[in-house]
């Protein structure tokens, strides 16, 4: 038995090694060097909360975090949206079905960076596809530079989001729906109940777990991207989709403020920290076997 | 029965625009990577008419395409290989044995997944620094180890859940050891969701990029998300060399994907819920 015991620690020794050496502890870094002034080349010097209190007060803050703010939400209801319609359609039987779930699933399988030029394509305001498109079918007169006009770039960010996350809620919603008992559906049937009802107060009640997991992991995915909108627009135009990941990025490797930059993106902790503590109670509660 | 045609009539235009919406960026990208330059200049239909094999050639040619490939293959196939076990073994451990501070850890695997790159990446820098492994391949994956081990620990801690004790007090009454009954007895039942954690962690690290942009500065060291976009001048974007690396990019992943998709079944979450 004593044998045993330190064993099962051997056993997670690499794992604690990752979890403290290499996301504890420069997290401990991290956290300290929000205290100093520090900037390339030059010594770090010790000021407190003033790295804090003057991102608090800088406008360029309140609009990143307004952007991530409208990126992750309109973002997010997007992909749900699409996901419990991809997720329904599949859920009816046809032929192929296993074959269109997996191509449904490919916009996940892409590489990010690789969809980010993808839409960045399409997008293009003088070779783009969907201008040819639009043009044809009438809907516009001339060429919109889509993700450089300040009106049509945050949705444009989002639906290329939506597209690339998506069949990650379809996929898991579908696992869901699958996993539903049939009777209550039966008895609805026999009391004559619409699909919208049915969809309503069966679908949804049952699957209320889940889409919180989905949409909660969502959430931070996409309030952490960066690649997607670096390589789309890099914060712009005039910093419409200047989100905090980006404005941390640019204040660190643009303007060489490292201290500032790890303090932004420090802010973004406690919403992930609050979304975490709501998953995990969720998980916890009906599974208290 | 015209409900019954109804509904179905729905359910065919839904899952058609939903495949045109999902699968033609993915299209264009193919098709674009087969055009000529002059037919990309000259754009007015949506299959490539003149074919060319022209920026595939010039990317192998012309850059490090090749050199990225490898050592993105090289990155992610090393860090699929390290987190896979890695996270088993802790998930195993974290739920089946008594482990000081047990309830606090499981609880917080997770926490150590949100934590935002952003704030990660310029300590970790600093961490690597110190082992000179900043530049080198090995500090990338031990990066990308940060991104993967917490979330497939946390999911294959919910697949483990699932997994009724019974089999395995059988073993160890049968004498099994606890590396023996790890490896003979949990390893076949957990699969469907260590496959699971496997297409993830491929699929993310694959598509790392804030940590190459920093920790690899190493032109011959760099990876394909970051290698992409030196094809690029500026403002001046070559599309056909892009797109062409763009599908090759997605070659790998989706091959993999084909292979284990029937273990997907389940959905990425299933083992969460558990």
């Amino acid at each position: 038995m004593k044998r045993e015991s330190w064993e099962k620690y051997l056993l997670v020794l690499p794992f604690f090694l990752i979890f403290f050496g290499l996301i504890g502890y420069p997290l401990y870094i991290a956290f300290k060097l929000t205290f100093y002034q520090k900037t390339i080349g030059l010594p770090a010097v010790f000021i407190g909360m003033d790295n804090y209190a003057q991102i608090v007060q800088d406008p360029m803050f309140h609009r990143a975090l307004w952007n991530s703010l409208v990126y992750t939400g309109g973002s997010v209801l997007g992909k749900l949206l699409l996901g419990l319609v991809m997720a329904l359609a599949l859920n009816e039987a046809f032929r192929g079905r296993a074959i269109l779930r997996g191509m449904l699933m490919l916009p996940w399988i892409v590489p990010i960076f690789v969809s980010a030029y993808n839409w960045r394509w399409i997008y293009d305001g003088t070779l783009g596809i969907l201008n040819l498109f639009l043009l044809q079918i009438g809907l516009i007169q001339e060429p919109i530079a889509w993700l450089g006009n300040l009106h049509t770039v945050m949705p444009c960010v989002i639906i290329a989001n939506v597209w690339r996350g998506f069949p990650f809620f379809g996929i898991s919603l579908l696992a869901g729906m699958q996993v539903i008992p049939r009777e209550p559906y039966e008895a609805a049937d026999v009391d004559g109940a619409s699909s919208v009802q049915r969809f309503l107060y069966i679908t949804i009640p049952n699957l209320k777990i889940l889409i919180l997991v989905v949409v909660i992991l969502s959430t931070i995915w996409t309030f952490n991207d960066f690649p997607l909108l670096w390589i789309l627009t890099a914060g712009g135009p005039a910093g419409v989709t200047e989100t905090l990941p980006i404005l941390g990025y640019k204040l660190a490797f643009i303007s060489a403020l490292i201290s500032k930059a790890v303090s932004v993106a420090m802010f973004m902790l406690p919403l992930l920290g609050i979304l975490i503590y709501i998953l995990t109670r969720q998980l916890r509660t009906p599974t208290a076997k | 029965m015209k409900p019954k045609i109804r509904r179905k009539i729905i359910v065919i235009i839904t899952l058609t625009l939903l495949s045109i919406f999902a699968l033609f960026p993915i299209y264009w990208m193919v098709a674009t990577s087969f055009t000529t330059a002059a037919g990309i200049y000259a754009r007015r239909t949506y299959v490539p008419l003149h074919a060319t094999l022209n920026h595939y050639a010039r990317l192998f040619e012309e850059s490090n395409f090749g050199i990225y490939y490898i050592n993105s293959a090289i990155c992610t196939g090393a860090t699929v290989a390290l987190a896979l076990p890695i996270s088993f073994i802790a998930a195993y451990a974290l739920i089946r044995l008594r482990i000081f501070g047990q309830r606090w850890l499981s609880g917080s695997v997770l926490l150590g997944y949100v934590i935002p790159p952003s704030i990660l990446v310029i300590p970790l820098f600093v961490v690597l620094g110190t082992f000179s492994l900043v530049n080198t391949r090995t500090g990338l994956v031990l990066a990308y180890l940060t991104r993967a081990t917490p979330f497939c620990t946390w999911l294959l801690m919910g697949y483990l859940r699932g997994i009724p004790t019974e089999i395995e007090d059988a073993g160890k009454i049968d004498g099994c050891g606890c590396l023996s009954l790890l490896f003979r007895i949990v390893l076949p039942l957990a699969l469907p969701g260590i496959i699971t954690a496997g297409i993830y962690t491929f699929v993310v690290a694959w598509g790392l990029f804030l940590y190459p942009a920093v920790l690899i500065t190493h032109n011959l060291k760099q990876v394909l998300a970051i290698g992409i976009s030196t094809l690029v001048c500026g403002d001046a974007y070559p599309w056909g060399q892009v797109m062409a690396a763009g599908t090759l990019a997605c070659l790998l992943p989706v091959v993999i994907f084909i292979m284990v998709q029937k273990y997907l079944v389940q959905g990425l979450t299933a083992g969460s819920i558990n």
